[in-house]
């Protein structure tokens, strides 16, 4: 079965992914935005180095079936 | 938003009904498992896959939409911001490009004047000797030729380094023979006539003249060697400066409309800055409000990218140390160059708020955007200043992502300062901030 049969759903997913949605899916789990902010480490070398902040998406398995 | 939500989306958007909705969804997770069971991995084309590892799910973030979500902080990477860290790795790299500089000079220029201060006179000596040798010889005394003996001896060692620097002809060789004579042949010049004496003396101040005005023409051309060089480089500059001017800031200052305007407006400018990336050249432009400031900006801009071109090195060397594996990309200066005619009377060199101070281009800002939408860009900088914040936007050239525009806030002397400034900042904007140097 072809992806592209399921490229409308997968349209509205990635929308609503970009808008900063939270979208929980029954049976497969929950596609969450997270944002990473700037963070300080020290290096090797002893220097401070600081880290950009960071927008991605984290994914939780539905392990319960249940839908939030 | 949950499953419901997704099918009531689907219902609206494709004009179906509910249970062809649910009927779509079901198929869909359907299919995913599937995929999971066979292959250990699922893709969802455009957002990422679903990787089966070992008995947890794993999902792997498609890089484009990575791109796509983490837009505001494209480009950024980390940097090295402990001053007195980069004080010392800064210093010494100074130090040596001024050792090399002072061992350059040391080698060449002191040496030739070395050579024109000692040659030259030891030449002067010859002839006076030339002449005095012949003299005194004639003359008998004995007491004085020891001495000349003696000095003509370190005159013929400065010539013979002059013959192998300047290679000089076959006058010389003969020169340095007939120098070498007296003192051999002394007892016997000493029985010569004064006239042929006088002849002696003339022919060899001849000798000598000609061959001082040969070594000095000689060194004048060596040191012109360089002067092509360096007009060569000044021409290339000025060229330079001149396209960048005709190609890109001109239109721009003639319509500055164009850096906020439509986007009609902004496809006439935006080729520039095309031809300018593909060069892999950073871009830099100021954006000029009234058009009588130009001059005044230009100024302003060219300090910046004097500025940049001594402090670019360091920062993508920091930024190579910290990540390797990931590819530099150069930082501009900031475009708002504004003339410090036009700051107000009182405003600090460094702050959050008030004008952009090009002079105060030295030290941290805090970047809110990072955007690869010029007009996004110059949208959000015009927000920011129009709300009182020194506002700075930033042409960005990554090997990895092309040419962004990262918008940022605050000129700060120190970290500690720009991160003092963040707990005046609204919440909205205090938890998406990035500190890095301007």
């Amino acid at each position: 079965m072809s992806n592209e049969k399921f490229q409308d759903i997968i349209s509205l997913l990635k929308e609503q992914l970009l808008a900063g949605e939270h979208v929980s899916v029954k049976g497969l789990g929950s596609f969450k935005p997270v944002h990473q902010t700037q963070r300080f480490q020290t290096d090797e070398k002893g220097r401070s180095v600081a880290h950009p902040p960071e927008d991605t998406i984290e994914f939780i398995t539905d392990e319960t079936g249940g839908d939030s | 938003m949950n499953s419901n939500d997704l099918i009531a989306l689907l219902v609206q958007k494709l004009s179906i009904d509910e249970e062809q909705a649910e009927g779509m969804v079901s198929e869909w997770i359907q299919h995913l498992g599937a995929e999971l069971s066979t292959n250990g991995q699922a893709d969802i084309p455009g957002i990422g896959s679903l990787i089966l590892e070992g008995s947890k799910l794993h999902f792997e973030l498609d890089p484009g939409f990575a791109m796509e979500v983490n837009y505001k902080y494209l480009g950024m990477k980390p940097i090295v911001i402990s001053d007195d860290i980069n004080i010392g790795l800064k210093e010494p790299e100074v130090e040596d490009a001024i050792d090399d500089e002072v061992e350059e000079d040391s080698v060449l220029a002191p040496s030739d004047t070395v050579e024109m201060d000692e040659v030259l006179p030891s030449e002067e000596v010859i002839a006076d000797e030339g002449a005095s040798d012949d003299e005194e010889v004639a003359e008998t005394e004995d007491v004085s030729e020891g001495t000349e003996s003696e000095e003509l001896t370190v005159t013929e060692e400065a010539e013979e380094i002059q013959e192998e620097e300047v290679q000089a002809d076959e006058d010389f060789e003969p020169e340095g023979e007939e120098d070498e004579e007296p003192d051999e042949a002394e007892p016997e010049q000493s029985e010569e006539s004064e006239e042929e004496t006088e002849e002696l003396d003339e022919a060899t101040k001849a000798r000598k003249a000609r061959r001082t005005a040969e070594l000095r023409s000689t060194r004048k051309e060596k040191k012109s060697n360089n002067i092509p060089l360096w007009v060569g480089l000044g021409v290339i500059l000025i060229a330079a400066i001149v396209a960048g001017w005709q190609f890109y800031l001109q239109p721009v200052m003639q319509n500055p409309a164009s850096l906020v305007g439509s986007s009609e407006e902004l496809n006439t400018v935006i080729p520039g800055v095309d031809s300018l990336q593909s060069a892999d050249q950073p871009v830099s432009q100021p954006i000029s409000e009234d058009n009588q400031q130009v001059d005044q900006q230009e100024e302003a801009l060219s300090q910046n990218l004097a500025s940049e071109v001594q402090e670019s090195p360091a920062p993508a060397a920091e930024e190579a140390v910290v990540s390797s594996n990931k590819k530099d990309s150069v930082v501009s200066a900031p475009l708002n160059a504004t003339s410090p005619n036009n700051i107000p009377p009182g405003q600090p060199k460094y702050g959050l708020t008030g004008v952009f101070n090009s002079q105060a281009n030295d030290g941290y800002t805090l970047v809110l955007f990072s955007l690869s939408n010029r007009q996004s860009a110059m949208e959000k900088y015009q927000l920011y200043r129009d709300q009182g914040y020194r506002s700075l936007v930033s042409p960005v050239t990554s090997e990895r992502y092309g040419l962004m525009w990262r918008v940022s806030i605050g000129q700060f002397a120190t970290v500690n300062e720009a991160l003092s400034a963040v707990e005046e900042l609204p919440t909205e904007l205090a938890k998406d901030y990035f500190i890095t140097k301007i």
